[in-house]
């Protein structure tokens, strides 16, 4: 049972609100007794891990959660504001000051920076490859961003680089210019309707604004185009994994078939699915029977004051009822795992099951509670 | 409690949001089914090409990404395609199918969609008022339309993409469309957000600042519905029970494994309670409903919840 901390960066991906913040940090802890120097790198701002963590707050840097521990480990903790880091990227990359003008002064930086496609997902990879060439840390934990799919962190970046070499794009940025070569004036010819029609409904103004945006992102994005790739290779590669956490219940079970599939356009291995929150069932009991409800209300009548038959039915029943329901839970808890890891092809020892603990996770120790269903037994120790 | 719930069915347009994971589909699927029992012509918009509601509705194909598809009676669904709501504008716009297939066919133009994803939720919000102003005759073509929204985050995204492309665009066709879904968006007698939000803290905390967000915004939002209350059978009165058996009777599971149990279910609901008072606190709460074992991903379950709802919306 387990995930293997042997990787250098391990990638925690998820929807929104099924606890990838708070396991990711249960991951760091749980691989300080395999490695010296490991960071969980969140992009949750929940000030909840930072006091479970024992820090004041979570910073753009990476500050010592704990250690070393007797066995040399140490945690470290960051937050990674991919609004500041996209900020910082246009400040390192674009020296020339005028194509930083062309960013930060165009209304689409100022509106929609989110809404062209990659800008925080490009921030994190750009800030995770930094992390991890730096060679400060054996393991990083990436907490992901949470998103309707949990892969579009990975491959938002490219869909920029398509537009960037379109003819529309020269088009637009160059209106005047005539192209020499006589299999491109056709191109050109159908380009301009196009612009020329598009015009009519956005006026072109607004066409290039955006394109603007996009091409002074050119540079940006040449600069970061090669780490992303390096990336996204050391990812693929023996030394990075991915756990996929996930609330074991029927729409998550369905979501995942469509799941296993972009993993494997990305040509990546899942290593491990993370079900958590389980509910602590009643292991080998059964729904109660009439006769067990029968008998449980005779055990609990003689406790009660005499002449309250109804209410030691309304003890039994409320007992029994209570049973059901949590056996009838953790059934289709079961269910749903059992269909998770089918349809992800995972094998058992793939799996872990993650109970939903008692009490909030405040504190390292809490977190640390999580730690025996995260990793192997015989990697422990 | 119910003037909240019965004013909302009031307006003709609304967002159901929330933190991820809250149950905002259920909802939606819910609201509708006790808007359409109550006599309104409803229909409700996933804004994706893999709806999940007609699903609960026992339907397993989806029939048509184009025009709504009927549920029940006066219930309605329509699965909102970005792609397939920019080649009707298109159409309306340019007039001539062939001249809106030369422009989605450019490469440039597609590969321009592809890197500037952000036109997808103004193409959203531009359907939703088309929709929202149709009528057959003098009536409204629909009474009322239930959007199941993105999560908090890119919900406000959604909200307020008009006021950045008015920020962003002086003159033209898009600027006037644009004015027109943000005069839609902004009057509070047509469009209301609906936040969701689950008894935990970080839903609870993420919903008093959606609200707060909102009002910035200009946008009307009612209190929020708290939904999956845990209706504990577990008490603490069970729990006294319990302590005075010396051993639990045959087909039971031990006395210490079920104690074990009901006192988390029990610190559980303490803590569900304490986050439930913290949103009432701070923005109110319309409609409380119970959390439903299992998981309400079936139609009884979404009945039941419909039923509350519309118990909720009725003058006492």
């Amino acid at each position: 049972m387990g995930i293997s901390l042997e990787r250098e960066i391990l990638v925690v991906v998820g929807t929104g609100g099924v606890g990838k913040t708070t396991l990711s940090a249960a991951l760091g802890l749980a691989a300080l007794e395999r490695k010296e120097r490991v960071l969980v790198v969140t992009i949750d701002p929940a000030q909840r891990l930072a006091d479970a963590l024992g820090l004041d707050s979570l910073t753009h840097t990476p500050q010592r959660v704990c250690g070393p521990t007797p066995g040399g480990g140490a945690l470290w903790a960051m937050m990674l504001d991919t609004k500041r880091t996209f900020d910082e990227l246009v400040e390192r990359y674009l020296r020339d000051p005028e194509s930083r003008r062309g960013i930060v002064e165009n209304p689409i930086f100022q509106n929609l920076t989110d809404a062209v496609s990659g800008s925080r997902e490009y921030s994190a990879m750009e800030k995770l490859f930094e992390l991890h060439a730096s060679g400060d840390y054996d393991l990083i934990v990436l907490d992901t961003p949470p998103a309707t799919h949990a892969l579009d962190f990975l491959d938002a970046p490219r869909r920029l680089s398509g537009f960037l070499d379109s003819n529309l794009q020269k088009a637009l940025l160059k209106p005047a210019v005539v192209v020499g070569r006589s299999g491109f004036r056709a191109l050109r010819r159908g380009t301009d309707a196009v612009i020329s029609i598009i015009r009519r409904i956005t006026g072109l103004e607004f066409l290039q604004l955006i394109s603007g945006f996009l091409v002074a992102l050119e540079d940006l994005w040449k600069g970061l185009s090669q780490h992303a790739d390096a990336l996204h290779e050391l990812l693929r590669s023996e030394r990075g994994g991915f756990a996929l956490v996930v609330q074991p219940n029927p729409v998550q079970a369905k979501r995942a078939a469509e799941f296993s599939s972009r993993l494997d356009a990305e040509g990546i291995r899942l290593d491990a699915l993370l079900l958590n929150r389980m509910t602590a069932g009643f292991p080998g009991v059964k729904p109660t029977s009439e006769k067990t409800r029968e008998d449980l209300c005779g055990a609990i009548a003689p406790q009660l004051p005499p002449h309250s038959p109804e209410t030691a039915t309304a003890l039994s029943d409320g007992l029994c009822d209570w049973v059901d329901a949590t056996l009838r839970r953790t059934e289709a808890e079961e269910q749903a795992s059992l269909e998770l890891q089918s349809a992800l092809r995972l094998t058992p020892e793939q799996v872990c099951r993650v109970p939903r603990l008692s009490g909030e996770l405040h504190s390292r120790e809490a977190l640390s509670a999580l730690i025996p269903y995260l990793v192997k037994r015989n990697d422990r120790g | 409690m119910s003037s909240d719930v019965a004013g909302l069915l009031h307006k003709r347009l609304i967002f159901v949001t929330g933190k991820g994971g809250v149950g905002k589909t259920t909802i939606t699927a819910a609201i509708g089914l006790a808007a359409s029992h109550l006599g309104l012509h409803t229909l409700l918009v996933e804004l994706g090409d893999r709806p999940e509601i007609p699903h609960l509705f026992g339907r397993s194909e989806i029939e048509s990404d184009e025009a709504p598809v009927g549920l029940r009676e006066n219930l309605f669904h329509l699965a909102l395609v970005p792609e397939v709501a920019l080649r009707e504008y298109l159409e309306i716009q340019l007039r001539v199918r062939s001249i809106v297939r030369l422009v989605l066919r450019n490469s440039g133009v597609r590969r321009l969609l592809e890197a500037a994803p952000g036109w997808r939720d103004l193409i959203r919000l531009g359907k939703l008022w088309h929709l929202e102003t149709r009528s057959e005759g003098d009536a409204p073509r629909w009474d009322l339309l239930i959007v199941d929204a993105p999560a908090t985050g890119h919900g406000l995204t959604l909200f307020s993409i008009p006021d950045a492309v008015l920020e962003t665009v002086r003159s033209g066709p898009l600027r006037r469309h644009a004015a027109a879904v943000q005069s839609l968006m902004h009057d509070p007698a047509r469009t209301s957000v609906l936040p969701v939000t689950l008894p935990e803290e970080l839903s609870a905390r993420e919903t008093v600042q959606l609200i707060e967000s909102l009002e910035a915004r200009q946008l009307k939002s009612c209190a929020a519905l708290a939904n999956a209350v845990h209706r504990a059978p577990a008490s603490a009165e069970l729990l006294a029970a319990l302590d005075q058996l010396d051993s639990s009777p045959p087909g039971l599971p031990d006395l210490d494994s079920m104690r074990a149990r009901l006192h988390d279910d029990l610190d559980r609901a303490k803590h569900e309670n304490e986050w439930l008072g913290f949103v009432r606190d701070q923005v109110g709460i319309c409609l409380e409903l119970p959390r439903l074992e299992p998981a309400p991903k079936s139609l009884d379950g979404i009945e039941e919840l419909a039923a509350r709802i519309q118990t909720a919306a009725s003058p006492r």
